[in-house]
């Protein structure tokens, strides 16, 4: 079993790039598609869908018949969602965080936590491939929920290629939670640089072993080297910025498919990855 | 009528600021009697539900009333169900905000205006 996230930082470096072309190459991979905000690798793996699941957060609910419209409810939610309203509590929904400090506060015992939807994971095969994608309904203040289970299902998969949000908030830290190895895929200019720092420190606080991709690779990777060479983190990969890759991915083609080229490196990074991944499992962490 | 006006300093010469729930103060006017106290709007700086949770201070003032040159649809819908309206007024002070909404010049909101901001967690 391994788990190999994909993450990045700064959005639109190219994780769904690097993560679909990957998956293509390596022999029984499962694709993992956590950016539940926008997940797109469906574009580029045409799955058939096999089964969709539901996935819910809890929110509050009140009986009536028992609110004495106190409003310590109110008062104890952080995030605004119980309104007092002095003949009755308003529930915002959509601010629920499902902290449940209202049904523990409750002095009458009137709230319990339902059910709601807040959006659902599919699985489907592209062609050899598993896929799993995780998809959050617009709107929805955090989609960690469907991540978590997703988690659950990557326990069984005897090698995952997880597709992360970009950032380094919570989905990203959940996303790549418990992950062998993490590849960071930047791009050399001074706003790639920046979020690579922050997701590095990340994965550095979460203590995976980690590498990084250059795309859209030219003249300034030299500020991509120099901060990797100082904090020792081996660069995997140089993807060049190719309008020809611009013009396959917006047709929504894997080019790993398309041009031998570009399936050579592909390959070439899948065995690299492969060894890491031996090594780190052999206790050798030299790398 | 007690009024609440999003201000930004705590006297009735401070300018109406323009955002709802990040507003720093909220200063309430009796408008018969011209009386008036200035609030500290604690939830100016929460990362979510800004907006939700300075309605329920307005509703627990016993305000009928708010003054703002912004609001959002947290705020909107808390506002519509506890029956209090809402007024804009922008690039002002808040005692001018007070007697054009006396004069009844002062156009109410009736939808959000803003789409709402999201909150990191």
């Amino acid at each position: 079993m391994a788990k190999i996230s994909i993450l990045s930082g700064k959005g639109g470096t190219g994780k769904t790039f690097a993560s679909t072309n990957l998956v293509r190459v390596l022999p029984n991979a499962t694709y993992i598609d956590c950016d539940i905000e926008e997940p797109n690798g469906r574009i580029f793996l045409n799955p058939i869908i096999e089964d969709i699941s539901d996935v819910y957060t809890k929110v509050p609910l009140i009986d009536d018949n028992r609110c004495e419209r106190c409003g310590i409810c109110s008062k104890v939610c952080r995030f605004g969602a119980l309104i007092n309203l002095g003949r009755e509590i308003l529930i915002l929904d959509h601010l629920c965080h499902s902290c449940e400090a209202c049904y523990e506060m409750c002095p009458m015992n009137a709230i319990t936590m339902a059910n709601r939807k807040i959006g659902e994971i599919s699985t489907g095969v592209s062609r050899g491939i598993d896929f799993i994608e995780g998809r959050l309904n617009p709107g929805e203040p955090s989609g960690v929920p469907i991540i978590k289970q997703i988690n659950i299902l990557i326990k069984s998969i005897e090698l995952s290629i997880v597709d992360s949000p970009p950032g380094t908030s919570c989905s990203v830290v959940n996303t790549i939670e418990d992950s062998d190895l993490c590849i960071l895929v930047t791009e050399p200019t001074p706003f790639g640089l920046h979020d690579l720092k922050l997701a590095v420190e990340l994965v550095k606080e979460m203590d995976i072993p980690m590498a990084v991709i250059i795309n859209k690779s030219g003249s300034d990777n030299q500020i991509i080297y120099n901060y990797c060479m100082k904090n020792d983190i081996k660069v995997l990969m140089e993807i060049p910025y190719d309008k020809k890759i611009a013009e396959l991915y917006s047709r929504g083609t894997l080019i790993a498919e398309a041009d031998s080229t570009y399936e050579k490196m592909f390959v070439d990074l899948a065995e690299k990855i492969l060894e890491l991944i031996e090594n780190e499992a052999a206790g050798n962490s030299e790398w | 009528m007690r009024v609440a006006i999003s201000s930004t300093g705590t006297d009735i010469d401070s300018i109406v600021d323009e955002r709802f729930g990040r507003a720093r103060y909220f200063i309430i006017v009796d408008t018969e009697t011209g009386e008036h106290e200035a609030i500290d709007n604690e939830a100016y700086q929460l990362s979510g539900g800004a907006g939700a949770k300075t309605a329920q201070m307005i509703i627990e003032k016993g305000s009928e009333a708010v003054i703002s040159s912004n609001i959002g649809p947290n705020a909107m819908d808390v506002m519509e169900k506890a029956g209090i309206r809402v007024y804009r007024a922008y690039n002002m002070s808040v005692k001018e905000a007070v007697d054009l909404f006396n004069k009844g010049l002062l156009q109410e909101i009736l939808q959000p205006t803003s789409k709402g901001h999201h909150g990191g967690i």
